[in-house]
């Protein structure tokens, strides 16, 4: 299949390059900053209530990190083959546009899912280095990882449609940024105290509680349920229909840009 | 092979090409002509499945390009004109990619990457990286990806555009051996190549055709383009009152200069030799004969008279 062709080389175009690796070490050494950081907080302060991973997954630096890393590694995908005009050469193959999508869109997966292997690390020597070992929670550090995951999953197919409506990579970087703040931001109304709104429209009259909504967005919200262990089908569900609405989307859109062109 | 009908491309309101129609059987070498700006790019285009057509209709070996565009595509090896690559690839990686993409099974992949490395002289570069190559050199690159899938029909886009004339003498050669397994529409601004390489021209102008012909009957149809050029010594005025009197002449110039000779041109209809009737009155009437030669309006002067205004 023509999928696994495009996967091997779209890895090969992300790994041939040394931006990936820097893009990594940055990576491992953020994200292990915040890391020791939060150990050390916890330690001085000694606080019992919440682990050394749940601190790291709720600090405004980690969601710092996931808004300027994601687009990082999504902004070349497509924007990088129309600014070369290779994407005609790849389309002329007897290849179907969602095969292109999809190979580039796990490829970036695999680069972001690479990209947290360091915090895994942490966590696993944090434990064996010390003594006593500080207690290991399976099932939350589990959970935690698979929400960072999950909304890594959403953010990635983000940035890869606008990596597609755009020939230049930066201005896929900003929109990608844009869109995953915003988004982020949106999670945040959840701990504002707004009251629900009463909408009246053609004489039907509803109410909109927007805190609600905003709760059900909540990236911050998941990420922090999750780490407490608690498992939620709900955020599963936003994610991967979210994807697959971004990928359909990105199809759509490099659809368009070929009858364009 | 290729069946074009009514074809019609607009880009936003302007009309790119309109109402092409025509046809390239099996095994033609067809060159696509035309200034710059005249469709051939968008026509190749959309042969190749890569743009829609606004209107009409392509079939490519009986499969529509349109709703059969992944059958079309596994049977044209298309050369786009930009020649767009990886450029941190090597030539090998390159050409195993594609061989993959096009889903040549992988106990064959080797033996084709060999044939085409070899047809395109890129023996000795396999390993390196494309980025480097000269312009020319990647064309022979793309060229390899157009061929490794031994497809039935060959679209190239200005193929030679890069090119040395070494280079463009070789491709000459390849195109005509690739010609006896693949049938080939092609365009360039080379015209002595079309001359040399195409069973058939099309000149297209503005997105329309202009004529599609054979390369021998597009000059014959230019204007004054095909003559007899002699020098004779006679004077002008019996020169011209002579030989305008001979059968089947039309017009006769003459151009006086040195020592009593003239440069005569004697204009006929195509396709009619007068050569012996010529002879035959200078011989008649005894004049000195020191030149007679027929000159044929070239490709280029056939383009020209058909693409301006």
């Amino acid at each position: 299949m023509a999928y696994w062709t495009l996967l091997k080389k779209e890895l090969w175009s992300i790994f041939v390059s040394p931006v990936a690796y820097a893009v990594l070490t940055a990576c491992a050494f953020s994200i292990s900053a915040i890391f020791v950081y939060c150990f050390s907080a916890i330690n001085q302060q000694n606080v019992t209530s919440i682990s050394v991973l749940q601190a790291t997954a709720t600090l405004p630096t980690f969601w710092i990190l996931v808004m300027f890393q994601v687009p990082v590694m999504t902004m070349r995908t497509f924007a990088e083959e129309f600014k070369m005009g290779t994407m005609e050469m790849l389309l002329t193959a007897p290849i179907r546009e969602w095969e292109v999508v999809l190979a580039k869109y796990t490829a970036s997966l695999i680069f972001y899912t690479l990209a947290w292997v360091p915090l895994a690390v942490n966590v696993f020597y944090l434990h064996v280095l010390t003594n006593p070992p500080v207690p290991f929670y399976v099932w939350p550090a589990t959970l935690t990882f698979l929400a960072i995951f999950l909304f890594g999953m959403f953010f990635v197919s983000v940035g890869i449609f606008t990596s597609v409506i755009t020939r230049n990579q930066i201005v896929s970087a900003i929109l990608a940024f844009v869109f995953i703040f915003v988004y982020f931001c949106i999670g945040l109304l959840s701990y504002l105290n707004l009251d629900p709104w009463k909408i009246a429209v053609f004489g039907f009259s509803f109410t909109l509680d927007v805190r609600e909504i905003a709760s059900y967005m909540s990236a911050l919200e998941h990420l922090t349920t999750f780490a407490r262990g608690i498992f939620d089908t709900r955020p599963v569900v936003l994610y991967v229909s979210g994807t697959m609405l971004m990928l359909f989307l990105t199809q759509r859109a490099l659809l368009a840009r070929r009858l364009q062109s | 092979m290729i069946d074009v009908q009514n074809l019609s491309k607009s880009y936003s309101g302007h009309r790119a090409i309109q109402n092409l129609t025509f046809e390239v059987r099996k095994g033609e070498i067809v060159g696509l002509l035309g200034p710059n700006g005249a469709g051939k790019s968008t026509t190749m285009r959309i042969l190749s499945g890569y743009l829609p057509p606004t209107d009409g209709k392509v079939t490519i070996a009986g499969f529509d390009v349109v709703t059969e565009s992944l059958e079309v595509r596994k049977r044209i090896g298309y050369m786009p004109e930009k020649v767009p690559m990886y450029p941190d690839m090597r030539v090998n990686e390159f050409l195993r990619f594609r061989a993959e993409l096009k889903k040549i099974p992988s106990r064959r992949i080797r033996a084709r990457m060999d044939a085409v490395k070899q047809l395109c002289q890129l023996g000795d570069l396999e390993r390196t990286i494309i980025g480097t190559l000269s312009k020319g050199t990647q064309q022979r690159v793309a060229l390899a990806d157009a061929l490794i899938h031994e497809p039935e029909l060959l679209i190239l886009d200005e193929p030679t555009a890069g090119f040395d004339p070494t280079q463009i003498r070789a491709a000459r050669e390849l195109v005509k051996e690739l010609s006896s397994h693949h049938t080939i529409l092609l365009s360039t601004h080379i015209l002595s190549e079309v001359e040399m390489l195409c069973t058939r021209v099309i000149i297209i102008n503005r997105g329309r055709i202009e004529k599609a012909d054979t390369p021998q009957n597009l000059t014959r149809m230019v204007r004054g383009g095909h003559y007899l050029k002699l020098e004779v010594k006679a004077a002008k005025e019996a020169l011209i009152s002579k030989l305008e009197a001979v059968k089947e002449v039309e017009d006769v110039e003459a151009i006086p200069h040195e020592e009593g000779w003239c440069t005569v041109r004697v204009y006929s209809a195509p396709g009619v030799d007068v050569r012996d009737n010529i002879f035959q009155t200078i011989l008649k009437e005894q004049w000195q004969l020191r030149e007679m030669t027929t000159v044929r309006a070239t490709l280029e002067e056939a383009f020209v008279e058909l693409t301006q205004d």
